[in-house]
This record gives C-alpha cells, structure tokens and sequence, in this order.
C-alpha cells in the first residue's frame, strides 16, 4: 500500500513537471509578428492571387507594400558600356553580362539610374535596397532591389508615386544570364483587376470595375494602388487579400513587402509571375 | 536615355557628349534649393538645346537647366522634389510613351509644366491633352504657303503676355484644335485661359491652365517646326524671333510659380525628417512592445512554475516521502 503510494505520487510529480516544462516551450515567442499562411500568384495562364496573413502577436500598424516590375529593355545609350551587354533575342530576353558579375555591377551600368540616384542621394532620398534569390525558367538568379516608393509616398503622396516608376531591380544568374526590371506599386501587372478583395477579419471591402459596382462593393478606381495599412492589429488577427485578373500571360516579378510598426519582416516575397 | 546639364547648342554625336556630361553632373550638382526646369525635346536632341539655352540666357529663370532625351527619364524626374518646371515638345506619340499619366499627376500635385505641339494632341498625348494641356486636339490645323506663320492675337491678358505686343507671328505648320464631327471648333469647358488666338480662325494658340493644387501648365499646340533648316518653319528659325523667345521664356517662368516646388523647397528636409521620425517612433514601440511582452511572459512563466513546485512538494511530503513515525 505504501510503495503504491509512493510511486503514484512520483508519477503526478512527473506529470507536473512535463507540463511545466511543455508550456514553457508552447509560450516562447513566435518566428516573427505576422505569419504568411498562403501565397499564390498567377502563372501562365493564371487568373488569381491569393495572400493570406495572421498576426502573431499585436501590432499597432500592419502595411502591406505590393510593386510589380518588368523586365525592361535598355538601348545602348543606356548603358555606360554598351558592349558589354549582349541582348537576348525570343521568349524571355534579358542580358548576358560578364560572368562573376552581380546585380549591383549591372544597375551601375544604367546611366539614368546613377543619375537619378544621384541626384536623390543629395537631398537625403535613399532606396530601400534588398536582395532576393529566385527562379526563372529553372535557372538561380540573384536579385536585386532599389525601391523609393515608400519615402516618395511620404514626400510626394501616393496618388503621384503611383503613377511613377520607382522600383529598379536587376536579377543575374551564375553563368551572367540578367534581367534589368523596373516598375512601381501596384498589386498586379494589369492596370485593370476584375476584382480586388481585402480582408482584417471579419472585415471585408470588395472593389470591382466601376461598371459592375453594385450594393456591398466599391469601384476599383477608388481602390488603393498596391498600398494596404491595417491599425491595431490584435494577435491570431488574421488578412486576406484575393485578386483577379485576366489570364496571365507575360513575365513579371511581384514583390510584397510586409512592414509591422515600420519593421520590414525579413527579406520581401518575390513572386516570379511567368 | 540622355540626361546631361548646360549643354551646348552643338551636340553630335549626342551619345558621346551626352555620357560624358552625365559622368560630370554628380560634381556639378548644386544645393538642393536650386530649383530645376527639365527640358525634353523628343526626338529633336538640337531643338532641345536650343531651349536649354534660351531659358539660361533668361535672367528672370534662376535655376538649374537639365536635358533628358526619353520618356522614361520624364518620367523619373518628375519624382524629384526640386522639380520646378517641365518643359516638353514632342512631334510624335512616341515621345509620350507612359508619359500621360505621371505628368497628369504631377500638374495635379501642384507641378509646372510648358508644353509644345504633340502633348496637345488627343491621339497622341491622352489625358495628358485634356487635363494638362487642354486643347483636346483632334484635328490638325495645317498652313500653307511659302512662309507659314499664324497671327497669335492676344485674348486674356496675364503674366505670360507681359513684353509682348496685342499681336505678332510665329512659324508653324499648322496647330491641333478640337472639332465636332462636323469639323466645327468645339469651346473648350474648363477653368483655364486662352492667352492666345489665332487671329483668322480663332483657334487657342497659347492656354494657361491652373490645378485646384496650384500646378501650372502653359500649351502651345501650334509650335509645329521642323528640322530641315532648307524650310520656312525650321526650327532655328523660331530662336531668331524674339516674340517666340519672350513667349517661351514667360511660360516658363509663370509655370515655374507653381505650388509644387514652393512647397518642396519649404518643406523638403522636414518631410524627411518627419518619415525618419516615424519610423524610428514605430520601431521604438515596437521594440518597448515586445519588452512589454517578454516581461509579462516571464513572470506568467514564473508565477506557474512556483504553483506547479508547491504542489509538488506537497504530493512529495504527503506521498512520497515515508510518514513519520
């Protein structure tokens, strides 16, 4: 009777203290603030994009920053040194520069991106610069970003950045195979969206072309243009943004930033729409 | 893509010359209160130049004078705060390419432009000709004769008519009007001026337009000239006339009163000060928040484990351990 004593309360001490110790681990601190819980984009032929998002602790400013940039073709007179690009002619294009040569080594070579860097540089406007890796036709490319948007919106006002193109990118694979890209905020590559669908919880505004608005939704020209803000964003809050478009059929790379309270959460999602 | 500074009026080849200046405008570069007039010529590198030089002859233009030779140069420089004033002549919708809705935006946000020929052509300039420059072009006057020249009359006087007489000629192929579909000139509505008519038919030859912000945009749709200096309207021509010279100068200076970069000027550093300082305001709350986070799971942490031991010792001494005797 004794000895049954003692080991039932041996095991209820074991059991105490495993479930001591479980939720001490179940408690520690989340990855990040915001978790990504779905990314899809279209690709060929592709329609719809869906983000999904879910906070993981309280935010108090949530901004979801959208740019689309395409690879972009530069004359000679564009480039510092003209023969050393070699143009690619067909599907997908792009450059072939000197192999060992980076992202960076090639936006130094597009004069107005100097110039106007430049020229910004001098009144204290910085980009905000980030690297990525993606795949493009199953090769690695190493990306690079300069994006000002976020600071021109402060300075000039989104209804003007919007309509300027202040995202420069260059992507270079390992054997010197590159693209230049260039674009601006927006959430997808065509200027007209069937429909655009934000959520915050419960929360949701629909905007659809101008022609089809009907009771519960509004038109997409009074749609924000890549820019998405959420205040007080409590934990397990959850966002979803749903688009439509028409079917896919070009090359271009969608970016999405995530900022919680000014903090940009790790490096941006590059989508290789293709 | 051509960016180059105070360029001279002969410049062939422009590439060459063009990249070299551009290697030398970051040690050019002036302080940042100098305001900056962009000229874009479209296609006509010389046409170009010779604007650059009449606005830096003019001594009522204070400002940094910078020549962009594509679109997609417009279109950057229109993001720069010290921006003063774009001053355009394109002769083909290829000049224009992606340029009619930032530069609507721009005039909207208080910006200045002064524009000649195409960006007052509907087909060609879009929105660009409606909002911006309103002339609706959608009909080509043309001249002809031996010497073609239209008879600018003034209509309502203002800044941009100051040193000009009631009324002068200037070269020209011919000018964009609006027209009905009966080929009748159509009124335009909206809040602008005719600052200039022509005299035999009427048509708006010079139209200040201002933007509920303050932008400024002066259109001059019957500035159509040529390169061919063996033609009457060659356009070395115009740069003899010291009425069109006046004419260009004074648009560029009323559209150079516009808000934009009064505001810019003023407000620039603090608007940059203001962004950095919100940032580092959120990331300060954010980072007390996570502190504020961690100190509240710690002490739920330890509040637990304290209970979780009583009970322990408890089940120790009442079970475990053998009773006393």
């Amino acid at each position: 009777m004794e000895s049954h004593r003692r080991v039932i309360g041996l095991g209820v001490i074991s059991l105490i203290i495993s479930a001591l110790l479980v939720f001490s681990f179940a408690s520690e601190a989340s990855d990040g603030p915001v978790e990504v819980l779905k990314n899809e984009f279209p690709t060929a032929g592709g329609t719809g994009f869906t983000l999904a998002l879910v906070a993981r602790e309280d935010i108090e400013h949530l901004q979801l920053r959208f740019s689309v940039l395409s690879p972009e073709d530069l004359s000679d007179e564009e480039v510092a040194d003209p023969d050393s690009l070699e143009r690619f002619a067909g599907d997908i294009g792009g450059y072939q520069i000197e192999p060992g040569s980076g992202p960076a080594d090639f936006l130094g070579d597009i004069l107005r991106l100097n110039w106007f860097s430049e020229r910004m540089d001098g009144q204290g406007i910085v980009p905000e610069n980030h690297t990525a890796t993606i795949r493009i036709e199953e090769s690695e490319y190493e990306l690079l970003l300069h994006d000002y948007t976020r600071m021109m919106d402060h300075i000039l006002g989104k209804n003007q950045t919007s309509t300027l193109e202040l995202v420069f990118g260059a992507a270079v694979n390992a054997t010197g195979h590159s693209f230049f890209f260039e674009g601006g905020s927006a959430f997808v590559p065509y200027d007209d969206m069937d429909i655009l669908s934000v959520s915050h919880n419960d929360q949701k505004v629909t905007y659809v072309p101008d022609h089809q608005v009907s009771e519960g939704t509004l038109p997409l020209s009074a749609a924000p243009r890549g820019v998405l803000d959420f205040e007080d964003m409590e934990r397990d809050d959850t966002v979803g943004i749903v688009i439509r478009i028409q079917p896919f059929a070009d090359f271009a790379l969608q970016v999405v930033k995530i900022y919680a309270d000014g903090e940009l959460l790790d490096e941006p999602i590059v989508n290789v729409m293709r | 893509m051509v960016i180059h500074q105070s360029v001279p009026v002969i410049i062939k080849p422009i590439c060459v010359v063009s990249v070299l200046v551009l290697a030398l405008s970051g040690f050019c570069y002036r302080s940042a209160a100098m305001p900056v007039v962009v000229v874009y010529g479209g296609g006509e590198d010389e046409l170009a130049s010779m604007l650059v030089e009449l606005i830096e002859s003019e001594e009522r233009i204070d400002a940094e004078v910078l020549v962009v030779n594509s679109p997609e140069a417009v279109r950057l420089s229109a993001a720069m705060p010290d921006l003063a004033c774009i001053l355009i002549y394109a002769d083909h919708r290829d000049d224009l390419v992606e340029l009619p809705e930032p530069l609507t935006a721009f005039f909207e946000g208080g910006g200045g432009l002064v524009g000649l020929r195409e960006v007052c052509s509907l087909p060609a300039a879009e929105e660009l000709s409606m909002e911006v420059f309103p002339v609706h072009g959608n009909h080509t006057l043309r001249l002809s004769g031996s010497t073609r020249a239209f008879l600018y009359r003034v209509g309502e006087g203002m800044e941009i008519t100051e040193g000009l007489p009631e009324s002068f000629e200037v070269l020209s192929l011919g000018t964009y009007v609006s027209v009905d579909s009966d080929g009748d000139p159509i009124q335009i509505p909206g809040n602008h001026r005719t600052v200039y008519r022509d005299a035999e038919t009427g048509s708006p030859l010079v139209v200040a337009h201002e933007s509920e912000n303050g932008g400024r945009s002066v259109a001059l749709p019957g500035i159509m000239v040529v390169s061919n200096e063996r033609v009457d309207v060659y356009y070395g021509n115009l740069f003899l006339d010291g009425n069109f010279t006046t004419l260009i100068a004074n648009s560029v200076v009323w559209a150079m009163g516009n808000s934009r970069f009064e505001a810019m000027e003023q407000d620039l550093q603090q608007e940059i000060d203001e962004f950095n300082a919100i940032q580092e305001e959120l990331r300060s709350e954010a980072e007390s928040a996570e502190g504020e986070r961690r100190t509240r799971r710690l002490y739920y942490l330890v509040g637990f484990w304290a209970g979780g031991l009583v009970v322990c010792g408890l089940i120790l001494f009442r079970l475990v351990l053998p009773p006393q005797a």
